[in-house]
């Protein structure tokens, strides 16, 4: 017998969770050391990871207050055990030194004043100046002239809150997601397609592939842990092929067995030619189509979502109803297909015609079975909602879905994208479970599961996004409150919309946030913000897996939750000021209440006292409230998909499990929706029923190649194509935080091709200036990096706050989804 | 001791029919030991360091090198001076 050290111990247990993670066998001595051994010490409790939207489950350690240690969680079926390098450095991003702790308003002379200099106000003084800026507008412009801005990483219940405050509360629609950037072009694609929102299938589907087809999606280096799962399926079965298309040579291109480089927006025509290989090659399905799908001819020259005075916008024939389509017959889709020769989709590319037929070869052979993942590349795009409906069209086809490892599937790239921003509605179109505002049906059950008057809930369109930003520059939007999002950095072309927005005289934006971002600076008021295990919280994954966590440390200072802030404001209006006379002489029981009462205290939200409080956890938003708010938010959320497809399990369960996949009927969640052996809500006797379509069918769509709204030109002569790094997400306002990931990767690069550096005297280092017809910023040349462009197009990822690409990017987005294309413009180089 | 040691354990995902090519390229890392491997190309490095910021470097360092699929961390403790060289019992 020998003495063990503390540190032989450590090493055992790293070795194990190792071993168990990569399944591979345990050796025995370490195993025996552990069972020895008194590990604990610390309190490890479950969450899922706050960044991407692959929804990793980590085990957390707290040891007097604070987070000290994390990893990967080895019962979650996600990740099993393992972490990327920005999940590891999760028990750091709350311990940044700038944090914010307080509420900090701009004043001269004591006084608010716009031009003057950020001072700590108590949060009674942020509310006043706030509500009093929100009454002056109501009262003199009205609803319309208010706007909020969240995210895709608000939790289950502070989307939904803020949501209904919006809607319910101030009577305007014009609230939106920080999703809109990020995946509105993927759920318009869902809707039109099949009637309801998100994928189908599910992670399992990776162990269940023979192929995998990453279009646009650099998955190696941001979902790095579904990219260890695609990697063990390829080496442990080497029938199976890996397929990456990219505008530019990528990380994920290591594993390609299928390396294809395009033409940027020519993606669209890849997708008609191998839609038209299918049926060339007699490789549909014909048994499928006929039972299951439609054909439909869309509507074309729809334009780029600029402001209406854009040419580009003036002169395209269908601005009106871009997302009108026609009924059409197998014949006809198969005529419109045939013009996407080979030839022809080759010499429009720039793609190897063989390489174009390997690629059409893995969707027509019936024994293939196909998984298809995008992320930004497809959604965004100023024909995003269309690359989407094409890459169904193809799975359609074929009948390739919804079945194991046959699979079309859209990633997410935000924690609960998919859970808040999409789930709760938080667009300016939606209301909960898929319900849009300008259904009266839909308003109408909205308001009866809300207890609230009939004709609460706004009939118009609010602004999205990028129309937020242009209402903010015309002063028609003049109070805006943005949380968990860096708006300023990651919205386009700042220079002409977004900061004349935010400085516009007229206006009064509040900025909720952790840590002091550009978005801060542009900002009014600054809200300290309460993070991740601050706060007991819920997300949802890309494959509809509701987690839930529990508040595990108090939050610094004078932070507080995004929902604390959202339900404490509500108790600062009444009815009585804000709702139109007539709809309160309609309904007198609503006179003189706080929208607080209204919204919160409805008999629903407040329906769960404190003693249903977990007793290991602190919750001071239950506690200042009065009621378990969390509870009663997600329990009236959940009452609009039970028995609608989108089952919510009960509250409690979540705390235990390692989430669930929604529809969960009878304690059951769903693998693979639309499948009669999976999904309960498939019709007895049928295999397969896209339900969320009325008559059963999914549509496949009639979409041409249609340019983008800016290509390249003498004067500015380079293809423009942002994006995320592995290292940093998003853009970087944690990340670079971590002393670690800020000394991994400090700047922001422009990644070139060294013959097009050379053209210019250039060397990897020289500084040089990127300009486009909007704006311009200096950045260091990478000729040999991690990210190799063709020659023509330059790469610069968005994380980095002290080059801010999105001076130069283009405003375009998609005409129905009306999400900002960031991965075209056209921009000039110069040395500087 | 006086410095904070940082264990660490990694699962590295590698191509199969480079292991050869690799494996020493990864025992070359310094603080880098390559405990477990098999043939499919999985592997469990273990990385003791006094420097945080190294874990944090030689992760990105392998998720980028040439015939690595991909790198993920799995664990990582952090043993405060002193804590180390603890007796924690006796191994049997």
């Amino acid at each position: 017998m020998t003495d063990l050290t503390r540190r032989d111990v450590i090493k055992a247990q790293a070795l194990i969770a190792a071993a168990t993670a990569a399944g591979l066998p345990i050796p025995a001595a370490a195993q025996n050391l552990v069972t020895e051994a008194d590990l604990t010490q610390l309190t490890w409790t479950k969450a899922p990871c706050r960044f991407c939207g692959t929804g990793c489950s980590i085990m957390v350690a707290t040891k007097a207050g604070r987070v000290v240690a994390t990893h990967g969680d080895s019962k979650s079926e996600v990740n099993r055990g393992l972490n990327c390098v920005k999940g590891y450095f999760l028990s750091k991003i709350m311990y940044g030194e700038d944090r914010l702790t307080t509420p900090l308003l701009r004043k001269r002379d004591g006084q608010y004043h716009k031009d003057g200099t950020f001072e700590p106000v108590t949060w009674d003084e942020a509310f006043d100046i706030m509500a009093e800026k929100w009454k002056k507008t109501l009262a003199e412009k009205g609803p319309k002239a208010i706007g909020m801005f969240g995210s895709g990483q608000w939790t289950v219940w502070e989307g939904y809150a803020a949501a209904k405050l919006m809607k319910a509360g101030f009577r305007s629609n014009n609230i939106d997601p920080n999703a809109r950037h990020c995946m509105a072009s993927a759920v318009a694609g869902f809707m039109r397609t099949f009637g309801i929102d998100e994928p189908m299938g599910c992670y399992d589907d990776f162990e269940a592939a023979d192929a995998f087809v990453l279009w646009g999606s650099n998955m190696a280096e941001m979902h790095p842990i579904l990219w260890t799962r695609v990697s063990d399926r390829r080496f442990s079965h080497p029938h199976v092929k890996v397929a990456v298309l990219s505008t530019f040579t990528h990380r994920s291109f290591d594993l390609a067995d299928i390396p294809i480089i395009f033409t940027p927006q020519t993606d669209l025509a890849i997708l008609n030619y191998i839609a038209n290989y299918i049926i060339q090659n007699n490789a549909v399905n014909q048994d499928f189509v006929a039972q299951h799908v439609n054909f439909k001819r869309g509507v074309t020259d729809i334009g780029y979502g600029l402001r209406p005075e854009d040419p580009r916008e003036a002169n395209a024939a269908n601005t009106e109803d871009p997302n009108a389509a026609e009924p059409m017959s197998f014949d006809e889709f198969a005529a419109f297909v045939a013009e996407y020769t080979l030839e022809k989709t080759a010499a429009l590319s720039g793609v190897p015609a063989s390489r174009l037929e390997e690629l059409a070869k893995l969707y027509a052979d019936p024994n293939v079975k196909v998984m298809s993942l995008w992320t930004m590349g497809f959604n965004q795009h100023t024909r995003g909602v269309w690359a989407n409906n094409m890459i169904y069209n193809i799975h359609l086809l074929t009948g390739k879905i919804a079945t194991p490892g046959n699979s079309p599937f859209s990633l997410t790239g935000q924690p609960s994208a998919c859970g808040t921003a999409r789930e709760v509605g938080t667009f300016s179109h939606r209301l909960p479970a898929d319900l849009v505002v300008t259904n009266p049906e839909h308003r109408a059950h909205a308001e009866e599961l809300w207890k609230l008057p009939a004709g609460t809930i706004p009939d118009w369109l609010g602004s999205h996004a990028v129309k937020q930003n242009r209402d903010l520059k015309d002063g028609k939007i003049n109070v805006y409150w943005v949380q968990v999002n860096n708006n300023m950095q990651a919205a386009p072309n700042m220079m002409q919309e977004g900061l004349p927005g935010y400085r516009n005289p007229d206006n009064f934006i509040v900025v909720s946030d952790a840590y002091p971002t550009v978005t801060c600076e542009a900002a009014d008021l600054v809200l300290p913000s309460a993070m991740w295990v601050e706060k007991e919280g819920a997300y949802g994954n890309a494959e509809r897996r509701t987690q839930f966590w529990h508040q595990l440390v108090d939050a610094p200072g004078e932070a507080r939750s995004d929902l604390w802030q959202v339900v404490e404001f509500s108790k600062r209006f009444t009815t009585d000021e804000i709702w139109p006379p007539e709809l309160l002489e309609a309904n007198p029981d609503y006179k003189g209440k706080t929208l607080f009462d209204v919204l919160f205290a409805n008999g629903q939200v407040n329906r769960f006292g404190l003693e249903d409080i977990s007793p290991d956890h602190n919750n001071p938003e239950a506690q200042d409230f009065g009621f378990y708010i969390q509870k009663g938010l997600f329990e009236e959320y959940a009452s609009f998909g039970r028995g609608h497809g989108h089952d919510l399990a009960p509250f409690d369960t979540y705390h235990e499990v390692r989430g669930l996949r929604w529809p969960v009927v009878n304690g059951q969640e769903t693998r693979w929706r639309f499948n009669g052996e999976h999904d309960p809500y498939v019709a007895e006797g049928r295999d397969f029923q896209f339900y969320g379509n009325k008559d059963g069918r999914a549509n496949i769509f009639a979409l041409p190649y249609e340019p983008a709204a800016e290509s390249p030109d003498e004067e500015y002569p380079f293809w423009l194509s942002t994006g995320r790094v592995l290292e940093h997400w998003h853009s970087g306002s944690m990340t670079q935080r971590v002393p670690e990931l800020y000394r991994a990767v400090p700047d922001a690069l422009c990644y070139m091709h060294p013959d097009d550096a050379q053209a210019m005297n250039l060397r990897r280092g020289s500084e040089v200036k990127i300009i486009s017809r909007r704006g311009e910023m200096r950045v260091r040349v990478e000729t040999r990096g991690r990210n190799k462009p063709p020659r023509g197009l330059v790469f610069v990822p968005w994380f980095d706050a002290r080059r801010l690409i999105n001076k130069v990017t283009l405003d375009a987005t998609d005409p129905i989804s009306k999400q900002a294309d960031f991965k075209k413009c056209a921009v000039r180089i110069e040395a500087v | 001791m006086t410095t904070e040691l940082h264990i660490a354990s990694l699962v590295v995902r590698i191509d199969p029919a480079r292991m050869a090519e690799v494996l020493p390229r990864l025992n070359a890392l310094p603080q880098i030991e390559v405990a477990l491997h098999d043939p499919s190309g999985k592997l469990v490095l273990m990385m003791e360091t006094t420097d945080e910021a190294a874990i944090a470097g030689t992760l990105t360092r392998i998720q980028l090198m040439d015939g690595v699929a991909s790198a993920a961390l799995v664990y990582h403790h952090n043993l405060e001076p002193d804590e180390a060289a603890q007796t924690e019992g006796n191994a049997r």
